[in-house]
C-alpha cells in the first residue's frame, strides 16, 4: 500500500459558509478612501463575475490612484479569487466559472508584474519556485513568486509540471536560499516528496530550505516529508521566507529547530487573530 | 465449443439480459475490462498465452486508449457472463499515425518533447505523444487542432470547422478484424452470439460529444468556451453529434442484431466531487446534443435488435438532476459506477435514485481496492455493492474501470468468486458489513445559494 495521506484537507466551514455578499457592506478595505474602495471592490467582483476582458482597466485605474501592485495582489485580488474558490467548494461555481475568473487572476498578474519587480525594497534573498511535476496549476504559485519578489526576493519561476532535474539545475545556478513546491492535487502533491528526496540525493538539502504549499497541503503533510515550511497562502509564505534569510539563515535546511521556528510563526498568527477577533466581538457586544 | 444455436437462451446471457432490463436475473451478471497491461497480467497470471505486443491489441474505440475487451476464452477461463466488442483494430485505428516533429501541425501545449519522442496524431487530428511507464504506456495529448478556432472571430471559426478533416465513420478498416484472428468484426460478433454462452456489449462510436470536444480544443481552454465561444462550441457538438451517429449507425449495420446492448462513446461529466459543470449549463448546451444522438442511435439500433438497450458512461460524480436528464434523453444503463466519490453520487445514492429507471454496470473500486486492497478487502467490498445495487435487478458487476497491471491476479479472481457467492438471488435482506443504507443521506443542492446561512453579525 503506497503512502497514506489525508487528502481531505480540513477547512473551516463557517467561514465557507459565510455569505460574501454581505461583507459588501461593511469596510473591508477599512483604511482606503472611497473612491479606492469602489475601485477595489469593483476589481474583486470583475474576478468574482469573470469579466476578463475588463480586468486589466481596473488595474490601470488603479495604478493611477497610486495603489501599489502589491496592494492589488494582497487585497482585492487575492479576496476576488478566495471567493471563487470558496464558491467552488460550495457547488456554486463550476469549471467554467472558476476558469473565467482564473483568466482575469492571469490577465492581471502579467500586467503586475513588472510593476512587482519596480516595486522591489531591498535585495533580501533567491527563491526558486515551480509546479511539481504533474502538475499544471499556475496561479496561486504565481501570486507567491510575485508576493515574494515584491518583498525583496529575486525569484526565478520554473512554472508548472517542472522535473526534479530542472529544480536541481535551477537550484545549482541560482543558488538560492529557498526552494518552493507548488501541488494542487492529491495526485501530485507526491510529487513535492520524491522532488525533494532527489534535491537530497544530490547532497543540496543542507542548503536549502524547502517550502511546500498547495490546495491539498498541510503541516501534517510537510512534516511528513520533511520539509521545513508549509504556507497557507502568499503572505505566510513570504513571512516565513522572510524569516528564513533573516532570522535563520544560519540553520540548515531540515534542521528540526528551523522547523520549530517555522511553526512559531503560524502561532504567533493565530494568536494575534483570536486576539483581533476578540477584541472585535468585545467591540460588537459592547 | 458446440453450437447452441436452436437451444434454450444460455445462463450467461439470460442473466444479462434480465439485469439489463431490470428483471432479477438468477445471479448478478459479470464482466470485466481492462489496460492492455492489466489484461496482459491477467492471461499472463492464468497461464493463457498472449500478445506481448503492447501496439498490437485491438482496442477500446480508437488507439490511444489502450483498453482491450477481454475475448471469449478468457471470459471462459474465469466464468464471467458478458463480453465486449468495439472498433479498434489491431495495430491502430484508421487515420492514427506517427509523425515527425517537423510535420505537427498545430502549437503545442506543452514543452516541446525531445527529438526522439513517439509523436502520434489520432484520426481526429489530436496530437499524443506516446508516454513509457515501466508496465506499458499511454498516449498523453500534447494539441489540440481546434485549439486556437475557438477563439478565432465566429465566423472564421466556423469556417475552420467546416473544413476541418474529421475521421469518416464508414471506413472499414475499422470492421476488418476482431479479438479472434482472421475474424471480422461481424464474424466474431455472430460467433459471440450463435456459439458462446456470452451476453455481447458493443461500442461503436470512436469520439463522442463533449468528450471529444475536450480533445479537440484541450481542457484549459473547453470550460472557459462553454461562456466565451458557446456558437462555436454549439456548432462543435452538432458536428460531433453527427459523426457518433454515424459512427454508431455504421457499427450497429456490421453487428446490430449481434449486439445486446450498446455502449454509447464515454463522455465525462464530473469529478470525484461533483458536476463540471452546473446544471443549467448542462441543460443547455449539453442535453440538447445528448437528446438527438441517443434518439437517433437508439432508433436505428432498434430496427436491428428491438429489444436493445443503451449505456452512457461517465466517471466522477454526477448528481441525480443530471441523470435524469440523461435518462429524458432515452439512455437506459450507466457506467462505470466509481465507489469512491462524493456521497450524494455514490452508488448506493443512484440505485436508490434511479434504480427503477436505469441498470448500472461497474461499481468496484479501481482505485484502490482492488489493487491495493486484500482478497477480504475486494470481497467486503462485492458484498456491499451487491447488496446495494442488485436488490431488483439492474446491476450488472465489473470493476469501476479498467483493470490495471497493478491489480493482483487473486483480487481479479477474489471479485468474481464472491460475486457469484454472495451474488445468487434471491439476496439477504440484512446488509453486509460497511453496506450504504442510505443513512443520513443529503441528495446533491443544485441551489446551495438558497440556503442562507450564517446571520449577519448584530449591528454595533
Amino acid at each position: 500500500m503506497p503512502l497514506e495521506i489525508d487528502t481531505e484537507k480540513e477547512f473551516d466551514l463557517e467561514d465557507l459558509q459565510y455569505d460574501f455578499e454581505d461583507s459588501m457592506e461593511t469596510d473591508r478595505w477599512d483604511d482606503a478612501p472611497a473612491e479606492i474602495k469602489e475601485l477595489f471592490h469593483h476589481l474583486e467582483w470583475n474576478i468574482i463575475d469573470g469579466e476578463h476582458t475588463e480586468t486589466t482597466g481596473f488595474i490601470e485605474e488603479a495604478l493611477k490612484a497610486t495603489v501599489t501592485a502589491r496592494t492589488l495582489i494582497a487585497g482585492p485580488m487575492a479576496t476576488g479569487i478566495a471567493e471563487v474558490g470558496r464558491r467552488f467548494k460550495m457547488d456554486e461555481y463550476f469549471l467554467p466559472e472558476v476558469m473565467m475568473s482564473a483568466k482575469c487572476m492571469h490577465e492581471a498578474l502579467a500586467l503586475l508584474k513588472p510593476l512587482i519587480i519596480a516595486e522591489k525594497s531591498e535585495e533580501v534573498g533567491t527563491v526558486v519556485v515551480g509546479t511539481v511535476q504533474g502538475d499544471l496549476h499556475d496561479i496561486g504559485k504565481k501570486i507567491v513568486a510575485m508576493m515574494m519578489e515584491a518583498a525583496g526576493f529575486t525569484v526565478h519561476d520554473l512554472g508548472v509540471t517542472v522535473p526534479p532535474e530542472k529544480f536541481i539545475e535551477a537550484i545549482r545556478e541560482h543558488k538560492p536560499q529557498i526552494v518552493g513546491f507548488s501541488a494542487l492535487l492529491t495526485t501530485t502533491m507526491n510529487m513535492q516528496w520524491e522532488t525533494l528526496k532527489v534535491i537530497a540525493a544530490e547532497g543540496l538539502r543542507e542548503d536549502l530550505k524547502v517550502f511546500v504549499g498547495g490546495a491539498p497541503i498541510s503541516q501534517a503533510w510537510c512534516d511528513k516529508i520533511g520539509a521545513d515550511a508549509y504556507a497557507m497562502d502568499a503572505l505566510v509564505a513570504v513571512e516565513k521566507a522572510k524569516a528564513c534569510v533573516t532570522q535563520h539563515h544560519n540553520m540548515k535546511g531540515g534542521d528540526p529547530a528551523l522547523h520549530a521556528a517555522m511553526l512559531e510563526i503560524d502561532r504567533v498568527r493565530e494568536e494575534a487573530k483570536s486576539e483581533q477577533a476578540k477584541t472585535e466581538a468585545e467591540a460588537a457586544t459592547g | 465449443m458446440a453450437a447452441i444455436v436452436g437451444r434454450a437462451i444460455p445462463p450467461e446471457r439470460k442473466r444479462t439480459l434480465d439485469a439489463l432490463s431490470l428483471r432479477e436475473p438468477d445471479k448478478v451478471p459479470i464482466g470485466l475490462w481492462g489496460t492492455v497491461e492489466g489484461y496482459q497480467n491477467l492471461r499472463a497470471g492464468l497461464g493463457m498465452g498472449y500478445n506481448k505486443d503492447f501496439k498490437n491489441y485491438r482496442t477500446g474505440s480508437t488507439t490511444w486508449t489502450t483498453d482491450v475487451a477481454f475475448e471469449v476464452d478468457l471470459a471462459e477461463k474465469l466464468g464471467v457472463d458478458f463480453v465486449r466488442v468495439s472498433i479498434g483494430p489491431a495495430g491502430g485505428s484508421p487515420g492514427f499515425r506517427e509523425l515527425q516533429m517537423d510535420e505537427i501541425p498545430v502549437p503545442l501545449q506543452v514543452p516541446t518533447p525531445p527529438d526522439d519522442a513517439e509523436i502520434n496524431v489520432d484520426e481526429w487530428g489530436v496530437i499524443r505523444k506516446w508516454t513509457p511507464h515501466e508496465n506499458g504506456g499511454y498516449y498523453e495529448m500534447i494539441g489540440y487542432p481546434l485549439f486556437e478556432a475557438t477563439s478565432a472571430p465566429l465566423e472564421e471559426g466556423l469556417k475552420i470547422l467546416d473544413e476541418y478533416p474529421w475521421p469518416d465513420p464508414w471506413d472499414e478498416a475499422g470492421w476488418q478484424d476482431s479479438p479472434v484472428p482472421g475474424m471480422s468484426l461481424r464474424e466474431y460478433c455472430r460467433y459471440v452470439k450463435e456459439e458462446t454462452p456470452f451476453a455481447l456489449m458493443g461500442q461503436g462510436g470512436r469520439g463522442g460529444l463533449f468528450e471529444q470536444a475536450k480533445y479537440m480544443v484541450g481542457y484549459a481552454k473547453i470550460f472557459s468556451d462553454f461562456i466565451e465561444s458557446p456558437e462555436f462550441l454549439d456548432a462543435m457538438l452538432i458536428k460531433l453529434t453527427d459523426l457518433e451517429i454515424e459512427y454508431n449507425k455504421a457499427f450497429l449495420d456490421q453487428c446490430g442484431e449481434y449486439v445486446d446492448w450498446l455502449r454509447l462513446s464515454p463522455e465525462d461529466l464530473a469529478s470525484e466531487k461533483t458536476a463540471f459543470l452546473s446544471l443549467d449549463m448542462f441543460d443547455k448546451q449539453l442535453i440538447p446534443h445528448y437528446m438527438r444522438a441517443t434518439q437517433e442511435i437508439k432508433k436505428y439500433y432498434k430496427t436491428k435488435n428491438p429489444e436493445g438497450k443503451i449505456q452512457f458512461h461517465s466517471c466522477g460524480a454526477i448528481p441525480e438532476p443530471f441523470m435524469r436528464g440523461l435518462i429524458s434523453c432515452g439512455v437506459d444503463g450507466y457506467d462505470s459506477l466509481p465507489p469512491k466519490v462524493a456521497r450524494h453520487s455514490n452508488p448506493s445514492a443512484k440505485k436508490r435514485q434511479l434504480g427503477k429507471e436505469m441498470f448500472f454496470y461497474g461499481g468496484i473500486d479501481v482505485q484502490e481496492t482492488l489493487p491495493w486492497g486484500t482478497t477480504d478487502d475486494v470481497r467486503k467490498e462485492v458484498r456491499q455493492r451487491i447488496w446495494e445495487m442488485g436488490h431488483g435487478g439492474g446491476y450488472l458487476l465489473s470493476s469501476s474501470h479498467r483493470l490495471e497491471h497493478d491489480v493482483p491476479i487473486e483480487n481479479t479472481l477474489a471479485m468474481i468468486e464472491e460475486a457469484r457467492e454472495y451474488g445468487t438471488y434471491p439476496l439477504p435482506e440484512q446488509p453486509p458489513e460497511g453496506a450504504d443504507t442510505g443513512e443520513g443521506y443529503e441528495p446533491w443542492d443544485p441551489n446551495p445559494r438558497k440556503k442562507r446561512r450564517k446571520p449577519k453579525p448584530a449591528a454595533e
